[in-house]
């Protein structure tokens, strides 16, 4: 009966994978008979996502030590592995050999909570970013019609987790930075949601797969140059890397809302810091660079290609750029991101309409 | 009256895309570091490192142990045959050279400055190995040779 399910479910798995829906046993559009196969391939899926998300951040910060190496002109990593291509593995094992340190006074449970509501969406977020496609195939996890607000409410959840974190410690400056952390979620967040929006209005459609396919001829760069700035800078901001590292800055806050974190839940923030970055860069490609469009390679090449390009930048600009002040950084989000953004918002609505009065 | 000068929007942005393409420039050029066990530093010419003694040239004025600010600089018996030439021209009748004691040189350059005949100098050798305290204490005829020089020695 097990051997059954299995090869059920296996088989369920593949005709999934091939966008079959073929269900012997359903009831109102839900399978009765496969409840078993469903939690196989959901299981399954889970699994490949993280996979992938951690291989992206296992590279992604190899990459950033060397890169921040080179332009210090030092070697960088060279130890552990050819080329210290095994550091991160050896800095995993080192931390979570380290003590796992609650504070007394901390809020016990949100204190262990908070490091995975930052991670877990992160992971998630990996789910809608369409890899490419292979004929009829979409290499992506989730496709449904609402894709992009799924990502969007992945990239505002962790922030929450932040500030969780940061109050739970009881620490002066962790405090400190959970309050920037808010006021900073406060600045970006409304500029970047309404310069999404105005690509979902010029697409008209919230699926990744067809804001993609709205980019054959050209990509929304060019149309909503305003809105990749204010996402761009938006999307430095969610990172929390330099120069708009406010609730992390090491000089002032000691690290802020992780100060009292160790062990393995620091190194969860660390990884999850990473994570996003190389899901912000694939957002961006997708959302502005035509994801897998493009001539001679395959889509998935071209969709790495963009997100790697975007992953140097921002590690460039973490390298290179001083950190501004809480005032600053607000200023530039109600002040100037903000009015840019609805001033794109109103180019990309115009231009929707009058496409669809001529075609 | 000074005027209060404002700098726009347009200069920040200038500023800081000045600034990335100085840092993006910077990941093209060659590293600084050197990989110790594997890789040998290289120091400069003028670097002040261990004393040499041009033996040759030595008269025996002590001056040298007199401005050593800690004893490293003593001057001890020591024969040595110079040729016509040098015998007539710096002369060192007291048969007195100077013996340096590595291990507790500070390399301050001062015996370089006060020699009359520019017999020590202090050059860029820094690679001095010894297993025992006493082959810290350099002779006269040692320390005209370098290290590598030094090291076949049996020095027990």
């Amino acid at each position: 009966m097990t051997l059954f399910f299995f090869l059920m479910s296996i088989l369920y798995g593949i005709l999934k994978f091939l966008h079959i829906n073929f269900v012997p046993f359903t009831y109102a559009g839900y399978p009765i008979g496969l409840w078993i196969a469903y939690l196989i391939v959901a299981v399954v899926e889970v699994l490949l996502v993280f996979i992938i998300a951690m291989i992206v951040v296992v590279i992604l910060v190899y990459v950033f030590r060397k890169y921040m190496a080179d332009v210090q002109n030092r070697i960088g990593p060279n130890r552990v592995g050819k080329w210290g291509t095994l550091q991160l593995i050896a800095d995993v094992f080192k931390l979570i050999q380290k003590q796992d340190i609650t504070p007394k006074t901390a809020d016990r449970i949100a204190f262990r909570v908070a490091p995975y509501i930052v991670f877990t969406p992160v992971v998630l977020g990996f789910m809608v970013i369409p890899f490419g496609n292979v004929s009829i195939l979409n290499l992506m996890v989730v496709n449904f019609n609402y894709t992009i607000l799924f990502l969007v409410a992945f990239m505002t959840v962790a922030p929450v987790g932040e500030i969780i974190g940061g109050l739970s410690s009881h620490n002066k400056f962790s405090l400190y930075g959970a309050l920037r952390s808010a006021a900073q979620d406060m600045a970006y967040e409304v500029p970047m949601l309404i310069s999404l929006i105005s690509v979902v209005i010029l697409a008209g459609s919230y699926s990744a797969v067809d804001i993609v396919r709205a980019q054959h001829l050209i990509p929304f760069v060019i149309p909503e140059i305003l809105g990749f700035i204010v996402f761009f800078l938006a999307m430095i901001a969610r990172q929390s890397i330099p120069p708009f590292d406010l609730p992390e800055s090491g000089s002032e806050l000691v690290s802020g809302f992780s100060t009292e974190y160790s062990g393995m839940r620091y190194g969860i923030f660390y990884m999850a810091n990473f994570g996003f970055m190389a899901l912000a860069s694939f957002v961006i490609a997708v959302m502005y660079f035509g994801g897998w469009e493009g001539p001679v390679f395959p889509g998935t090449v071209w969709l790495i290609i963009k997100g790697a390009i975007f992953m140097i930048i921002f590690l460039l600009v973490w390298v290179s750029l001083g950190r501004v002040r809480v005032d600053q950084l607000l200023n530039l989000g109600w002040k100037y991101l903000l009015p840019i953004s609805i001033v794109n918002l109103l180019i990309s609505s115009a231009l929707a309409i009058y496409l669809t009065g001529v075609f | 009256m000074t005027e209060e000068r404002v700098p726009g929007p347009l200069t920040g942005i200038a500023g800081v895309a000045k600034g990335m393409w100085t840092i993006f420039k910077e990941g093209f050029k060659p590293k600084v570091t050197k990989q110790v066990p594997e890789e040998k530093l290289s120091y400069p010419e003028r670097t002040t490192g261990r004393v040499f003694l041009n033996v040759d040239t030595c008269i025996g004025c002590t001056l040298c142990e007199q401005i050593c600010p800690n004893g490293t600089i003593r001057m001890v018996d020591f024969h040595y045959e110079k040729s016509q030439e040098f015998d007539k021209k710096y002369p060192n009748r007291r048969e007195i050279y100077p013996s340096v004691d590595v291990s507790i040189c500070t390399h301050c350059n001062l015996c370089e400055e006060i020699c009359p005949t520019g017999a020590i100098t202090l050059e860029a050798e820094v690679e001095e190995v010894h297993f025992r305290r006493k082959n810290t204490r350099y002779t006269p005829e040692q320390l005209g040779k370098k290290e590598v020089e030094l090291w076949g020695e049996e020095r027990e």
